[in-house]
């Protein structure tokens, strides 16, 4: 009965059980209770756990070293995954075939073919190359891989012979910790000055709101071209990097100021706010109790939506070339190369990588949108 | 679970997460090289020397010769130019009749012009049939091309440009034409062109040129040497007119040259110095250029009150048809969209048969942002020539051009396409702090321009930019596409990544903190600190992209961290000026591959040198930049061939094995061109003493009419407004 009463209880929102006394879930339980419901939202959400997922252990799905450049293995196709032989022969376990390359002697554009004589079967959990987990524990195993000899490149290789598949992965660390990370400072600072904003009013509102119009009137594009001539040269990708982070955060953050100041606004002359008020609260307490915490809903959702904003900014600019350089990689990064008519005409794998960022926007977005509408769990659907 | 535990959980999961990511993002990985190990904080003194005595050891037993550069691979694809004595391509006589196309006839007929002979010189230039691929031609046809260069003007005398990809070599006119000498078998002197021949005097010091006689402006104006005084002394010397090559390249030995006319056509230059030749070379297309006295001269701040030197550099503005001299007059502009011009009826060139030049009646130029529309519209067939310089396109291409339908053909000219890397080699200029003082001394010596060389996969780099065998490894230098090219003389330290190794720790660079990148010696200003580069890189050339991330994988491997910064050419151009960078990629100009002509960019004899540019402080030149200073000036002014090709054999072997600059591979530029084009001559270059407009010599280029398109302005010719 009682898991029943759960049951219905999970179903409808509404609280009772046998004795009559008042159960309330909480704000988080009711918000997550309509937030499963949307499957576009749980979609999202997976999609975005999966990308973490593959960031996080990138060397461990891929079976080839991803830092590894060999230039004599460039633009190497994706490796087609067989279960039948050139003979038509059934293989449960399905294997490659490794790649010969001959060059047209009209057009001299590389032709490659698969040798039927080198054939290696795709293992799972295998040992071969080092790497660490989490850059601490070191360990040989990966997901999968071919035997010695055999080469396997899921989505071909780039100009410099490193596997895309591996660095599409290895990819995500900066462009989903960038615009993490950027996302994050933007929302503290922006969450502060509107909580200030709004709940001071007056002559510090004015000042604040005349600032964020500033900032975000701000050209983004023309700061970043400056920035790229002016970056010290001694400075490394890393922190060009960090550069990159507090510069997406200054300049994103204004939207949610204007958006919080405005629930602030409305909740100022509320009730609960009065009477904390009333009662000696101090702005400090009152801010970070009771504002902030009511705020929280609309935040989360900002965040979101903010970061695949950022995403897709920082793919722009190290597409144009004035984001994240060589070593680092992100998404961005790796769709520089495909800018050219050879990667449309000859080298089509290359644009692979925009797979990831278009996955990454639509599962944050998904999750976003699932979020704003979880994120009221008392409205009437 | 409570809420709040809940909140604890999920918030420290996040932080996991995120600095699971970082961690991974900017961790060390694998990339450290494998000497990076067992930090050395402070090392004792025997350790030191046992660690000097290692590297000396190691560099004992590395091999740091160079290694033999290879013969070129053969291409499919290449057709050997056709050289032929000048005598048997052009000259200048006159012949017992002339033609012109039916529909110039007809306005002859109308008045609106006066008859052909009339407007032809006494003695016209005579292309020879003997010297065209596909003999005497036909007249009609369009000419379809591309420009993605603004159009300023038609002051080019004055610096404007008219955009650039040909428009200024079929409008224009030189006193010599240096792009057809690819052509001549008999010298490598440029062919005559408003001036039909010269003479030196004895001694050396006097040059005297005799001017075409008779030939007529696009408007019928007389061309005198009242043009060509003109064009000196009012724009060429005048400080106050950027003219293309200013009085500067005509000081030699502090003194300038001057030009002393003799008659209407004849006019002589005086020089400080006996037999400068190489300044035949600056009396060709683009660099002297020949200004219409008639229009200008009323309009020069010299002779009239009321203009300054900027309404008179915008004296001939775009949208005005412009008095030439070339085989045709741009007769209208659109914005940034199209450029029409027409056949000059006063051109001064016929062909054998005395038809007056040229065979096209028209060409149009499609204006675009971006020099690659110009293969793209080849590519889809609105464009009748792309110049192929950007190796991303040749594939797709030679592709297209393998098509049943394709409209175009691709030939392949010789190896002159080269990038390489430069090192800053200037001790002030751009020197903020004792850092930069270090990175620059770094760059002088030889063992590290070696290190650097040695850790560059030249092929792999070539195969990382197009597969196939379009390009390969450079060691600097010449170009071997140079006729001035001696393989023999070539140092190549090619590919040798532990002498490049070996060459670093001879240096004294060793990774003392364990964390992957070596450190400073303590015997240097940047003592202890990271071995940290940077790397300009062009944003409108991409192989200078690929060049550099690979530089950073290749010398990264060697512990040596390079920061890539691709900067747009503006950016460039004021980094260049004020010396502030360290290593930069680029694109090798003509200087490599026709030395001759541009015998002062070889080593830095000028002080704008490109990769040693001299400050307020004078320039340090090390011991063999010197000696190559000393062989370019010796070259400029060697009259004799073969011992010009001594003097760059020699400078060459400096040149390399010193490392001068670091070469990374070379290609070849390819042709695309019309199919229904006749005349184009075998093998011609895309780019040697100049670009194909220059080369092709346009007037003598014809179309079948079965395969002619539509003219845009058919019967239209260049109208001047009377003054």
């Amino acid at each position: 009965m009682s898991n029943l009463q759960n049951e219905v209880s999970a179903e409808t929102g509404l609280l009772s059980d046998d004795s009559g006394e008042e159960q309330h879930e909480s704000y988080f339980q009711l918000v997550w209770q309509r937030f499963r419901k949307s499957r576009p939202a749980i979609a999202g959400g997976l999609m975005v756990l999966s990308l973490i997922i593959l960031a996080i252990f990138a060397e461990f799905f891929a079976p080839v070293d991803p830092g590894d450049a060999n230039l004599q293995d460039s633009f190497i196709p994706p490796t087609r995954i067989r279960m039948i032989d050139t003979e038509g022969k059934f293989h449960l376990r399905p294997f490659v075939y490794n790649l010969e390359v001959t060059i047209d002697p009209k057009t001299f554009e590389p032709l490659w073919e698969e040798d039927p004589e080198q054939r290696y079967d795709i293992q799972f959990l295998v040992k071969s190359w080092e790497w660490k987990i989490l850059g601490l524990i070191p360990t040989r195993y990966h997901l999968f891989g071919v035997g010695e000899g055999g080469k396997i490149h899921l989505l071909g290789t780039e100009k410099q012979g490193r596997d895309l598949w591996g660095r599409a992965c290895t990819a995500g660390r900066i462009s989903l910790s960038l615009s993490l990370f950027a996302t994050l400072v933007s929302i503290v600072v922006g969450a502060v000055v509107g909580i200030v904003s709004g709940y001071y009013g007056g002559l510090i509102d004015n000042v604040i709101q005349r600032f964020v119009e500033f900032v975000a009137s701000f050209p983004q594009l023309p700061l970043w071209l400056a920035l790229a001539a002016i970056i010290p040269r001694t400075w490394d990708s890393l922190q060009v990097f960090i550069v990159m982070v507090i510069i997406f955060s200054l300049l994103s953050w204004t939207l949610l100021a204007r958006e919080v100041r405005g629930k602030v606004l409305a909740f100022r002359e509320t009730d609960f706010i009065l009477a904390a008020k009333e009662m000696g609260a101090s702005d400090a307490r009152i801010i970070f109790l009771h504002l902030f915490p009511n705020s929280i809903s609309h935040i989360i959702v900002v965040l979101t939506l903010t970061i695949p904003q950022i995403i897709l900014a920082e793919a722009f600019l190290s597409f144009l070339g004035i984001g994240i350089q060589e070593p680092l990689v992100s998404w961005g990064f790796l769709m520089r190369d495909a800018q050219n008519l050879q990667t449309l005409g000859t080298h089509t794998w290359i644009m692979t990588p925009v797979i990831f960022i278009i996955v990454a926007v639509l599962g944050f977005n998904f999750l976003g949108d699932g979020l704003r509408d979880a994120a009221d769990p008392y409205s009437i659907v | 679970m409570s809420r709040s535990k809940k909140r604890t959980i999920f918030l420290i999961l996040s932080l996991l997460i995120v600095t699971a990511m970082l961690v991974n993002a900017c961790g060390g990985g694998d990339s450290e090289p494998a000497a990076a190990e067992a930090p050395a904080e402070e090392a004792a003194p025997a350790a030191a020397e046992a660690e000097e005595e290692d590297a000396e050891e190691a560099m004992a037993e590395v091999d740091l010769s160079p290694t033999e550069y290879p013969e070129p691979q053969l291409i499919v694809g290449s057709r050997e130019v056709q050289k032929l004595p000048l005598d048997q391509i052009l000259t200048y006589k006159a012949l017992d009749s002339y033609s012109e196309p039916e529909w110039v006839s007809e306005l002859v007929a109308e008045g609106v012009l006066p008859p052909v002979e009339e407007r032809l010189p006494v003695e016209p230039r005579v292309i020879l049939e003997s010297g065209m691929a596909d003999g005497i031609g036909v007249y009609g046809g369009v000419w379809r091309d591309f420009s993605a260069c603004p159009t300023e003007g038609y002051n080019r005398g004055a610096g404007q440009s008219a955009g650039w990809f040909g428009i200024e070599a079929a409008a224009y006119a030189s006193l010599l034409k240096s792009g057809p000498i690819y052509r001549r078998s008999d010298s490598l002197e440029p062919l005559p062109y408003l001036a039909k021949s010269w003479e030196w005097s004895e001694d050396g010091h006097e040059l005297t040129m005799s001017i075409i006689e008779g030939a007529k402006w696009s408007d019928g104006h007389p061309f005198t040497t009242e043009d060509v005084l003109f064009s000196w002394e009012d724009m060429i010397v005048d400080p106050n007119v950027q003219s293309p090559k200013g009085a500067s390249a005509w000081i030699f030995e502090d003194q300038m040259t001057e030009l002393v006319v003799i008659d209407d056509y004849t006019f002589k230059f005086v020089y400080p110095v006996a037999f400068p030749v190489q300044s035949l070379f600056q009396m060709d297309e683009g660099d002297f250029h020949i200004s219409p006295s008639h229009i200008l001269k009323p309009l020069h701040p010299k002779y009239n009150s009321d203009m300054d030197y900027v309404d008179f550099e915008a004296a001939m503005p775009p949208d005005k048809t412009p008095v030439v001299l070339g085989e045709f007059v741009p007769v209208e502009y659109i914005t940034d969209e199209l450029m029409i011009l027409r056949r000059n009826p006063y051109y001064w060139g016929v062909d054998e048969a005395g038809n007056q030049l040229p065979y096209l009646d028209e060409v149009v130029f499609e204006k675009g942002p971006s020099g690659v529309g110009r293969t793209l519209s080849t590519l889809a067939g609105s464009a009748d020539h792309s110049n192929l310089e950007n190796p991303s396109t040749f594939i797709e291409t030679l592709k297209r051009a393998e098509e049943d339908d394709a409209h175009f053909y691709v030939e392949w000219g010789p190896e002159t396409l080269g990038f390489s890397i430069k090192l800053n080699l200037s001790t002030t200029l751009g020197v903020k702090d004792d850092r930069d003082s270090a990175v620059r001394e770094l760059f002088r010596d030889l063992r590290f321009r070696q290190a650097v060389s040695f850790a560059l996969d030249r092929d792999g780099i070539s195969q990382s930019i197009l597969r196939g065998p379009f390009l390969r490894g450079w060691a600097g230098g010449l170009f071997p596409g140079s006729s001035y090219f001696d393989r023999s003389t070539v140092a190549y330290y090619n590919h040798n990544p532990e002498a490049s190794a070996a060459l670093l720790a001879d240096l004294g660079f060793e990774d003392t903190d364990g964390d992957g990148i070596l450190n400073w010696p303590a015997d240097r200003l940047a003592s202890g600190e990271n071995l940290v580069l940077a790397l300009v890189t062009s944003e409108d050339a991409e192989e200078t992209q690929t060049v550099g991330d690979a530089a950073v994988t290749l010398l990264g491997d060697l512990g040596v961290q390079i920061n890539v910064r691709p900067l747009n050419s503006a950016a460039r151009r004021e980094m260049n000026e004020a010396g502030e960078w360290e290593m930069r990629v680029d694109r090798d100009s003509q200087t490599f591959a026709v030395p001759f002509t541009r015998c002062r960019e070889l080593a830095p004899i000028e002080r704008e040198f490109s990769f040693h540019r001299e400050g307020s402080e004078p320039r340090e030149l090390l011991d063999f930049e010197q000696e190559l200073v000393d062989l370019a000036l010796a070259f400029c002014v060697e009259p004799n061939t073969d011992i010009r090709k001594e003097l760059m054999a020699e400078y060459n072997q400096i040149s390399t094995e010193n490392v001068h600059f670091i070469g990374v591979f070379v290609g070849r530029y390819g042709l695309a061109a019309a199919k229904r084009f006749k005349n184009v001559p075998a093998g011609m270059p895309v780019f040697m003493y100049n670009w194909t407009w220059e080369n092709v010599m346009p007037e003598q280029v014809w179309v079948a009419p079965e395969e002619q398109i539509d003219q845009l302005r058919p019967g239209v010719i260049p109208t001047y407004e009377s003054e």
